[in-house]
């Protein structure tokens, strides 16, 4: 946590956050995983949904850990490496005999 | 009544050559070390070479192996002596008296749409995903590039959701930051 002076606008969020039905931005946070897999119930999405409405910090945050998310999920289809002949050769030989 | 869901796997030359190219590179991917990998597909096929009659269909043959695979990388990246890992909390959200978030707010020059076709791209994307500490390096490789669910992590690496969830949240962080200045380069 670290101590800092507000903006006007920062004062009126951190105001705003407090009120009910909304988080801050550490609790928008610790939402992020299970909000982008789908899991996050009903009324707590709603709060991460509102707080993202209001919250340029968290929108940008958000945008870039999807895009941070693509990128590695990219690597998927990237990643071809050469079989060793010698692994293949071993696997073969280690295939048993009955079948 | 016959076991309608049980399907039989042909254990085979061609088993071999059909799988072998992918559980290598996700074996390297987990592992980070070619003579591990090697290691982590010959245990892998021996025990699906084991267990094939145990197959049951009710997921896809690939995911079955891809499963014993991941499993068999894991115990062997379990005994390795870990060394000292670099803290990568530093990289964590940070957060102000009132909870409000404190972030570089410049627009992101972060574009993977155009770019995750370059090779400069992808190699450092996996050089920044290899540099993360170990413990988190794992996590985000079985969820975002393995596509496992945080609930088979948790139970794969022992830990429980809650610090599967922190950990891949710090490890997303941590190469959030360590890809930003690359990616505005890129974009020049």
């Amino acid at each position: 946590m670290t101590d800092r002076k507000l903006t006007p606008r920062q004062r009126m969020q951190a105001l705003m956050f407090k009120a009910p039905l909304m988080i801050d931005c550490k609790t928008f946070d610790s939402f992020v995983v299970d909000y982008l897999d789908g899991h996050l119930p009903k009324p707590l999405r709603f709060r991460f949904e509102t707080h993202l409405r209001f919250c340029p910090e968290c929108k940008a945050f958000l945008n870039d850990y999807k895009k941070v998310i693509a990128v590695t999920q990219s690597q998927k289809e990237t990643h071809k490496v050469e079989v060793p002949h010698a692994l293949v050769e071993a696997v073969l030989r280690s295939i048993p005999n009955e079948t | 009544m016959p076991d309608t869901c049980t399907k039989s796997v042909t254990v085979n030359e061609s088993l071999v050559h059909e799988h072998i190219g992918w559980m290598f590179s996700v074996a390297q991917r987990v592992l980070k070390d070619e003579s591990m990998a090697e290691d982590a597909v010959q245990n892998a096929f021996t025990k699906i070479f084991g267990k094939h009659e145990t197959f049951e269909g009710r997921s896809s043959l690939k995911t079955w192996m891809h499963r014993i695979l991941v499993n068999e990388a894991l115990m062997l990246l379990r005994k390795v002596k870990t060394r000292k890992e670099l803290i990568v909390d530093h990289a964590a959200p940070t957060f102000d008296q009132y909870g409000l978030r404190i972030e570089d707010t410049r627009p992101s020059p972060l574009t993977p749409e155009e770019h995750l076709q370059s090779t400069q791209t992808r190699n450092i994307v996996r050089t920044h995903i290899d540099e993360l500490p170990q413990s988190y390096r794992v996590i985000i490789i079985l969820r975002d590039i393995e596509g496992l669910s945080i609930g088979e992590i948790s139970s794969r690496l022992e830990l429980s959701e809650t610090n599967t969830k922190v950990r891949l949240h710090r490890a997303r962080c941590a190469l959030k930051k360590r890809l930003a200045p690359f990616a505005a380069g890129l974009m020049t």
